[in-house]
C-alpha cells in the first residue's frame, strides 16, 4: 500500500516546496512537452542534469525516487523490447531467427527508457513537493481562462480537491478491510488468475460500499452547511507568486534556451 | 494454545521513512484467560494486537501463536494458517461485509480454511445463534440490516472460524447499553468455554468487570502488566500518569479511603461497593469512633463481607 508513490506528498523543506504550485505544474508541463523533442544524447544529457539538479533540491533521500520507478519498471521494461525488436534500419548488431537487433533499435530502446525515467522522475518531484490541495488550487487557477466559454471549472477544481483528499483515507480504510479479510483466511496470492480476481471481491465490495457511505454523508454535511456553488470560495491557503518562482521560471527558461541550442548540435 | 512475545520492536514503513511504534515488548497470554489491553490513544495497542494473529510481522524479535514462531522473515504463506487459530474482531467490524446474503458471509472464513459448504453451513448457523442473530434473517442482504444486527453478523463471521484465541479491538465502540452488556456475555461465555480472549478497551468497568490480566500501553511500551486487582489497587496518581480513568466504583472507594474508610477488596460491583460500605458505617455506629478517629479505625478494618 505505502509504495506508491507517485501521487503521494512527502513533507520537506526547501525552494522547491516553498514555490508556487502554478509554477511547478507549468515547469513539468514544459519539461515533458521539450522532452518530447529530444533527438540526441546531448539533448538527453542536459534534461538529466536538469532533472537531477531539481531531484537534489527537494532533498529527499534516492531511496524515495527508486520506489517510485520500481513499480513501473515492467512496462518499461515491455516498451523496450517492443523497441528493440521492432525498429528496422542497419546494421544489425544481433540476429537470432526471425529476431533482428539493430544499432538504431538499441539507440532508440534506450531513448525510450531515458525518457520514461524522466518523465515519471519529474512527476514525482511536482507531487512529492507538492500537497493534493494545492495541485487542485493550482489546477483552478490555471484553468480559470476557462470560464469564458463557460467551463465550470470552480466545481471541477472542487470535485478534483474532494476526490484528491479521499485518496488517503480511502487507502486507511483498504488496509483496514483487507486486514479484517485476511483475518477470516483471505488470500490474494495463491491459485489461478482466475481465482485471484475472485478472492477480491471480499475487498471491493466493503471499499465500494463504505466509499458511497462516504460521499453521501458529506454531501449531506455539505447542505446542511448551505453549500450552493463552488464558485467563489475562500480557500485556506491562499496562492502567491513570489521570489522563488521568478527564479524558477529563469531557471526553466535557460533549460529550454540549452535544449533548443543542443537540439540544432548533430 | 499460549501466545507469546519475546523481545518484540514494531514499526511502520520501510526504508528510510520507517516509524517506531513499539519497543522491546515481552508478554504471555495465558491460555483460557481474558487479558484486556488498555493506554491511551496512540498507545500502540491495536498494533500489538495485529502481531497476535500475524497481520502485522515484528521488526525485530518473535512472536510465538501456539506451535508457529513468526519473526521478520517469516514467509507470507506461513501466515495464513495463524488466522485460524487467532481471530480477530476489529473496531466497527461491520466494515467488512460483503456478501449478498448473511449467511454467506459468515460461512466465508470456514471455507477460506478448507470447510465443505455443508460444514461451513453448520458452523455458521452455529456462530450466528450465538450472537443472538434472528434465523429469519439468515438470508437477508448484510447491508439491509440495521448497525447492530451488522455488528452481529460481523462478530459470528469470526466466531464461526472456531478459533482457539479471540482478539477484540474495541468491540463495544458505538453499542448501546443493551448492546454492551450482551457483548460481555459473549465474552464471558467464550471464556467459559476454555477460550483465550484479549481485549482492548477504553472502557475501565468493563475491564474490571471481565478481565483476569492487564496490560497497560504507553508509547509503544509495556507500562504495567499484573492481575487486575493489582492493577487497581495502584494509587490514583499513577493513572493520572498514564491519562487512565478509574471504574466509578474504585475511584469512589479510593476517596472513601482517603476518608478513613479501609475496604479488604476491591469492590467490582456497586453492589459489592455497597455491601463493603454498609458494613463499614455498621461497625462505626457501634463503635462511635468513625467520626473522630477515622484513622486509628483504618488500622482495624472493618468487618468482612466477601
Ligand atoms: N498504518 C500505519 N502506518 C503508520 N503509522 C501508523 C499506522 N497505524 C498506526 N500508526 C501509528 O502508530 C501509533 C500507534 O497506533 P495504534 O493504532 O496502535 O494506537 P492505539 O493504541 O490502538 O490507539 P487508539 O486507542 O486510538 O485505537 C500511532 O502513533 C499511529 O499514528
Ligand atoms: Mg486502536
Amino acid at each position: 500500500m505505502n509504495n506508491l508513490v507517485i501521487g503521494q506528498f512527502v513533507p520537506g523543506s526547501g525552494i522547491l516546496y516553498r514555490m508556487d504550485p502554478r509554477t511547478k505544474i507549468l515547469m513539468t508541463i514544459v519539461y515533458v512537452f521539450l522532452l518530447v523533442f529530444a533527438n540526441s544524447w546531448v539533448t538527453y544529457l542536459w534534461s538529466a542534469i536538469f532533472l537531477v539538479a531539481a531531484l537534489l533540491l527537494t532533498k529527499q533521500g534516492l531511496g524515495l525516487y527508486w520506489r517510485g520507478i520500481k513499480p513501473i519498471l515492467w512496462l518499461i521494461l515491455f516498451t523496450v523490447v517492443l523497441q528493440l525488436l521492432f525498429s528496422g534500419g542497419t546494421p544489425v548488431l544481433f540476429q537470432w531467427g526471425a529476431i533482428k537487433v539493430t544499432e538504431p533499435g538499441l539507440i532508440n530502446a534506450i531513448y525510450v527508457i531515458v525518457r520514461f525515467v524522466l518523465i515519471v522522475l519529474m512527476s514525482t518531484i511536482l507531487t512529492i513537493t507538492t500537497p493534493p490541495t494545492a495541485i487542485a488550487s493550482a489546477i483552478e487557477s490555471l484553468l480559470k481562462p476557462l470560464k469564458a466559454i463557460k467551463v465550470p471549472v470552480a466545481e471541477l477544481a472542487l470535485m478534483l480537491s474532494i476526490a484528491l483528499r479521499f485518496v488517503p483515507l480511502l487507502m486507511g480504510e483498504t488496509d483496514k478491510i483487507m486486514k479484517a479479510q485476511k483475518s477470516r483466511g483471505m488470500s490474494l496470492s495463491t491459485g489461478s488468475l482466475m481465482k485471484r480476481a475472485k478472492a477480491v471481491i471480499p475487498l471491493l465490495v466493503p471499499l465500494f460500499v463504505g466509499a458511497l457511505q462516504r460521499a453521501l454523508d458529506l454531501a449531506n454535511a455539505m447542505e446542511v452547511r448551505g453549500f450552493e456553488s463552488a464558485e467563489g470560495r475562500t480557500r485556506y491557503r491562499e496562492l502567491s507568486y513570489g521570489r522563488d518562482d521568478t527564479l524558477a521560471f529563469v531557471a526553466i527558461a535557460v533549460f529550454a534556451i540549452g535544449f533548443l541550442a543542443l537540439s540544432f548540435i548533430k | 494454545m499460549v501466545i507469546n512475545i519475546e523481545g518484540l520492536d514494531f514499526a511502520y514503513g520501510a526504508g528510510k521513512q520507517t516509524v517506531p511504534v513499539l519497543k522491546n515488548i515481552n508478554l504471555t497470554f495465558p491460555e483460557g484467560q481474558i487479558t484486556a489491553i488498555i493506554g491511551q490513544t496512540g498507545s500502540g495497542k491495536s498494533t500489538l494486537v495485529q502481531q497476535l494473529n500475524a497481520l502485522l510481522k515484528p521488526t525485530a524479535g518473535e512472536v510465538h501463536i501456539g506451535d508457529h514462531t513468526v519473526t521478520n522473515k517469516t514467509k507470507e504463506k506461513a501466515l495464513t494458517p495463524i488466522r485460524a487459530e487467532v481471530g480477530m474482531v476489529f473496531q466497527f467490524p461491520e466494515s467488512q461485509l460483503f456478501a449478498p446474503t448473511v449467511i454467506e458471509d459468515v460461512m466465508y472464513g470456514p471455507k477460506n480454511f478448507g470447510a465443505t459448504d455443508e460444514e461451513a453451513k453448520q458452523a455458521a448457523e452455529k456462530a450466528l445463534a450465538k450472537v443472538g442473530f434472528d434465523t429469519s434473517l439468515y438470508d437477508q442482504s448484510p447491508f439491509n440490516l440495521s448497525g447492530g444486527q451488522m455488528r452481529r453478523v460481523a462478530l459470528a463471521g469470526v466466531l464461526a472460524m472456531n478459533p482457539q484465541t479471540m482478539v477484540f479491538d474495541e468491540p463495544a465502540a458505538g453499542l448501546d447499553p443493551q448492546g454492551q452488556a450482551e457483548l460481555l456475555d459473549l465474552l464471558r461465555t467464550l471464556r467459559d468455554e476454555g477460550k483465550t480472549i484479549v481485549l482492548i478497551s477504553h472502557q475501565m468497568e468493563q475491564v474490571l468487570a471481565l478481565a483476569n490480566q492487564v496490560v497497560v500501553m504507553k508509547d509503544g511500551q509495556v507500562a504495567a502488566h499484573e492481575p487486575v486487582e493489582e492493577l487497581f489497587a495502584r494509587p490514583q496518581s499513577w493513572f493520572a500518569d498514564q491519562h487512565l480513568d478509574l471504574p466509578e466504583t474504585i475511584a469512589f472507594q479510593k476517596e472513601m479511603e482517603k476518608q478513613g474508610f479501609v475496604f479488604d477488596h476491591l469492590a467490582k460491583t456497586v453492589d459489592d461497593l455497597a455491601k463493603q460500605l454498609a458494613g463499614q458505617l455498621d461497625s462505626a455506629k457501634l463503635t462511635g469512633q468513625r467520626s473522630d478517629q477515622a484513622g486509628s479505625q483504618a488500622q482495624t478494618g472493618g468487618p468482612h463481607h466477601e
